[in-house]
């Protein structure tokens, strides 16, 4: 009767514990509640900024970024020798990060809805004792080119090093499939339902 | 097929001429002959150009195909002061024409040459009408490596660069002659369907109706490989022109109205310039793109590796009415015994950009 009770006792402390830590998650993804996502039709994606060793990184993964940014028919994608053209105009110092007012202009002389900027943080083979994977790991920001805020950001990693590549070897999957995927994930969260939690 | 009468006309009546017994003039301006220019070296190594030039000319000469005396073409390139020899604009084509007698010209391009064993070698040609503006009438490519097909016990292996580019000459020669003889496009090469575009955007509708006039511009190269983007830029000439729905601007032209109208694409193809070489080479549609790797290894062991966005914007609109992105190892797919490993980066790009072209077109193939 006793160990019954101590069951009844520790179960609902520990739902406790858990839904008070599901309500404190901190969701990857923010979402202005007050913007209009509809009225975008036209995207200027700047180039990424590239925190990972290759040089070339920050292209790649831009290019496949537009590509199936275009495929999924939500917005159109200004192209990267016209964001290109507006940049040289306006002599923005650092594209990849553009400031509010930077935006505004770019939006305006290129007559884009909004720009989408990012950051490759990691891309490449990791290592972890005799297992090797590919990795991605990603963030984007949407700009409204009107007033120059934030209105959406999320991240993405995909690949790495799984729990059965440490037990059975192997090198994960190709880096340009683990770049799909991780694109295709910041898609989600941007054209799927608003993320749930904070 | 317009664009290819002229040509074909004039090299039948040298045909005609010669069945006549009348052997092919083979000095000083002729009528009905095709102007073999020096070829272009894309390989940013040393090339055997002036063997490539003479094999293409003899093959001609021997199918009984009049061919421009080359003292005539150098006589003709030093008058004009011309020293771009892998394309031609309409002023210049015209003169060809009027001073030489040539009905078409010829351009090779050599984007590589590698004596390492096993040797490798990829050319891309094109023959182009002498009329103003000139029409890109046919065009092919090849490309080979002398380990492409080993064989039991690897008796199949060529370690003989001559003999790898005598082969792939004799190849691109029997192409052409076949065009001249029958009048045919160049089939695109049996792509494998790893090779299609990865992802794509078509907002593009072509039906039916006459061939659609393209410009091709020069990719931009953000690869290691030098003139990775020009080679891009001869592949989708070469499998555009064989599409019976385009129309392909020759490369020459273009090329000259970029630099006249002083035109320099640092990022990337924008709708302004997109417009303005539209508009100056008569085109509805311009394509461009983006080359981010193109790596070819020396030896052995290694993978080619291709990599290269596409882009095509329509002159009317103003709109990217395609958009695709294309990546490739020389190891993707690869089955028992090393079957479907590509061994150059052009045998890849070839099949990549050939895909890219039919799909365009809005053929899947």
């Amino acid at each position: 009767m006793r160990k019954a009770c101590g069951v009844v006792v520790i179960v609902p402390a520990l739902l406790a514990v858990f839904a008070t830590a599901s309500a404190a998650q901190v969701s990857d993804v923010y979402r202005d509640e007050r913007m209009d996502f509809g009225a975008i039709q036209t995207v200027a994606v700047v180039p990424f900024a590239n925190l990972a060793r290759d040089q070339i990184v920050a292209d790649r993964v831009r290019d496949v970024f537009i590509s199936r940014l275009m495929a999924t028919g939500a917005v159109y994608v200004l192209p990267v020798g016209e964001v290109a053209r507006g940049i040289t105009k306006l002599e923005i110092q650092t594209p990849s990060s553009p400031t509010p007012e930077d935006v505004v202009k770019l939006g305006a002389l290129l007559k884009a809805d909004a720009v989408i900027t990012g950051v490759v943080r990691e891309y490449g083979e990791v290592r972890s004792g005799g297992s090797s994977a590919n990795i991605i790991s990603m963030s984007i920001q949407l700009i409204e080119a009107g007033t120059g805020r934030i209105v959406w950001s999320a991240s993405s990693t995909r690949g790495g090093i799984s729990f059965w590549n440490r037990l059975f070897g192997g090198g994960g999957q190709p880096v340009n499939k683990v770049t799909e995927e991780a694109v295709d994930a910041l898609f989600d969260k941007l054209l799927g339902p608003p993320p749930k939690g904070r | 097929m317009e664009v290819m009468r002229p040509v074909i006309g004039g090299i039948t009546a040298v045909l005609l001429l010669l069945c006549a017994g009348s052997g092919p003039v083979s000095a000083g301006n002729q009528p009905g002959a095709i102007a073999v220019f020096p070829a272009e070296n894309l390989s940013g190594t040393s090339a055997p150009l002036a063997e490539v030039r003479q094999h293409l000319a003899g093959r001609l000469k021997a199918a009984g195909i009049g061919v421009l005396d080359e003292g005539a073409l150098e006589a003709f390139l030093t008058r004009r002061r011309i020293r771009y020899t892998a394309g031609v604009d309409g002023q210049t084509a015209a003169a060809l024409k009027r001073e030489t007698g040539a009905e078409a010209a010829l351009f090779v391009s050599v984007e590589l040459s590698s004596e390492l064993v096993p040797p490798k070698i990829a050319l891309t040609a094109r023959l182009v009408s002498t009329e103003d503006p000139p029409a890109v009438a046919w065009a092919d490519d090849v490309g080979m490596s002398g380990d492409d097909a080993p064989g039991w016990l690897s008796l199949g292996l060529v370690n003989d660069h001559q003999a790898l580019l005598t082969t792939a000459l004799d190849r691109l020669a029997e192409s052409l002659l076949a065009h001249l003889q029958t009048g045919t496009r160049a089939p695109a090469p049996d792509g494998a369907g790893k090779f299609k575009p990865k992802s794509f955007t078509r907002k593009l509708n072509l039906g039916a109706g006459p061939p659609r006039a393209v410009a091709v511009v020069p990719f931009v190269n953000v690869s290691s490989r030098r003139r990775a983007g020009e080679v891009l830029a001869l592949l989708f000439a070469r499998h555009l022109a064989a599409l019976p729905q385009f129309r392909v601007a020759e490369v020459g032209v273009t090329r000259q109205q970029l630099l006249d109208a002083r035109i320099i694409m640092e990022g990337g193809l924008s709708l302004a310039d997109a417009e303005t070489v539209a508009a100056l080479v008569d085109a509805e549609f311009v394509l461009g793109g983006r080359v981010i790797r193109y790596d070819d290894y020396e030896g052995a062991e290694s993978a080619p590796s291709v990599e290269f966005s596409t882009v095509l914007i329509e002159r009317k609109t103003r709109r990217v009415v395609w958009e695709s992105t294309s990546y490739n190892a020389g190891n993707d797919g690869i089955s028992f015994f090393g079957r479907g490993r590509s061994r150059t980066a052009h045998a890849m790009a070839t099949q990549m950009v050939g895909h890219t072209a039919a799909m365009m077109a809005g053929l899947d193939r």
